[in-house]
């Protein structure tokens, strides 16, 4: 009798081990949606990302190549009359100050690398960002980039999900900064005592390098402003 | 006899509950090192923004093809001078060198005139260059087509600064109050100013600074007056 208490006890609780572990492991398998937070999981997104990114290059070399066909429309033909001319050449002007296509000139670039202890200084500070680009400007800046956004009038910074958003795409640390105009005003001007790179240095340990250089591109804006609400100021109106 | 037996049985059942545990464990996949919930949201943002490229970048190449089906009639039409004439008007309004009107908001910012609190930091009541930049920035999130100060044309180039009671935009000084205009959905521009996430908020909650808005069905801002400097950059075809 009791032996075969004692074994009818051992398979219950046999039996009882092995539907726990079912299950547990079925638990683990549904809350987690079929996988855990395993290699394989960032091994998917890995690959997603690389092909987004292939595609985004392709797409890069299509629109490469409609901009030169376009651009043997808006070159200037010496043959043409001179309203064409005239017409071509403010093209190419308004191109350059809406910043619509990328340019290249003497200049500084900034390179801030704010990673500290407590995460990312700048991340939480952003507006840092905007007192470097409006003195940046007060220096006679031309043309500013930042992480290959251009900046542009209407350029907005923002943060959201543990990135900075620069003109609605986010960008990450290390921050690279570049302007053209003139280096050496560029650069004194930043250097200030008591200015932001002053501050940011002495009080916040933020690793800032400032380099002058001959020739710096930047980035032309990836967006066209379309005027829903704007319209011209005309004689009539 | 039956003690033999007995350890035999005990012994597949153990080898069973073994095996069935190492199968179930096999099942769910053992190749976990734990991936930190940080690096997967990385990838999430990263993908999202390489979306959005691919999303910009499918316009522009549809603005393109349309732009080049255009000349081409043009060419063929005679009318080249018109469409380029557009283009250019276009850009030029992309430059902020053209006069516009729209429905909009103004705001308006003073130093206050309250009394300082006791150990209080004088500074905490006057406008400050962040300050400013700050609403300037809240508008273009808000999507701002236009933007002035005291009739200045906010442009890539314009740098402002704060001293005390007056503020400099593009190297032109004005006094009080500042007066701030956007061209934009009179709305959205306006939650910009008055929503409890907005920076002018804190201004006017936390250090009770001036801070007025008023939404408009015709705001006029000008064009900037200068040319802009082009002195160091010239046009660099990228990649």
């Amino acid at each position: 009798m009791r032996d075969l208490k004692s074994k009818v006890i051992l398979g219950v609780l046999s039996m009882v081990v092995v539907f726990t572990l079912s299950v547990q492991f079925q638990t683990i398998r549904d809350t987690t949606g079929g996988e855990l937070l395993s290699t394989q999981r960032s091994q998917a997104l890995a690959i997603e990302l690389r092909n987004l990114q292939e595609e985004r290059d392709q797409l890069t070399n299509e629109l490469t190549d409609l901009e030169n066909r376009l651009q043997e429309y808006e070159q200037t033909d010496a043959d043409e009359n001179l309203i064409i001319q005239n017409l071509r050449r403010d093209l190419q002007r308004y191109q350059l100050i809406s910043g619509h296509v990328s340019g290249q000139g003497p200049g500084i670039i900034i390179t801030i690398d704010s990673q500290g202890d407590e995460g990312d200084f700048l991340l939480y500070n952003y507006d840092i960002l905007l007192a470097l680009a409006n003195n940046l400007n007060a220096a006679g800046a031309e043309a500013i980039e930042i992480n290959g956004e251009r900046y542009t009038a209407l350029t907005e910074i923002y943060y959201g999900s543990n990135s900075i958003h620069i003109n609605d795409r986010p960008i990450n640390p290390p921050f690279e900064i570049k302007a053209v105009g003139h280096g050496d005003t560029l650069e004194a001007a930043l250097n200030i005592r008591y200015g932001i790179i002053w501050e940011i240095r002495q009080f916040r340990g933020v690793n800032v390098e400032i380099t002058k250089e001959d020739s710096i591109f930047i980035e032309r804006a990836q967006d066209i402003t379309e005027f829903k609400y704007a319209e011209p100021v005309t004689e009539t109106n | 006899m039956k003690k033999t037996r007995d350890k035999i049985i005990i012994g597949v059942t153990v080898f069973f509950v073994s095996f069935m545990m190492v199968t179930n464990i096999r099942n769910t996949e053992l190749d976990y090192d734990f991936i930190r919930l940080e690096t997967v949201e990385a990838f999430n943002v990263e993908i999202s923004g390489i979306k959005k490229e691919i999303g910009a970048l499918e316009e522009h190449i549809e603005q393109k093809k349309y732009q080049i089906e255009e000349y081409q009639e043009a060419v063929q039409d005679g009318t080249l001078e018109e469409i380029l004439a557009a283009e250019v008007q276009k850009l030029k309004m992309n430059s902020h060198l053209t006069a516009l009107k729209g429905p909009g908001i103004t705001v308006t910012l003073e130093d206050s005139d309250r009394e300082l609190e006791e150990g209080e930091d004088p500074n905490n009541l006057i406008i400050h260059d962040l300050d400013v930049l700050n609403i300037l920035n809240d508008l273009r999130r808000a999507g701002a087509e236009a933007l002035a100060i005291n009739g200045q044309r906010v442009t890539s180039q314009t740098q402002i600064q704060c001293q005390g009671a007056t503020i400099t935009v593009n190297d032109v000084t004005y006094g009080q109050p500042f007066i701030i205009e956007a061209i934009g959905n009179p709305d959205t521009l306006n939650a910009a100013i008055n929503a409890p996430t907005s920076y002018s908020y804190i201004l006017r909650e936390f250090y009770e600074l001036p801070v007025g808005s008023k939404s408009s069905d015709e705001i006029l801002i000008n064009a900037f007056d200068r040319e802009p400097a082009l002195n160091y950059i010239e046009i660099q075809e990228g990649d």
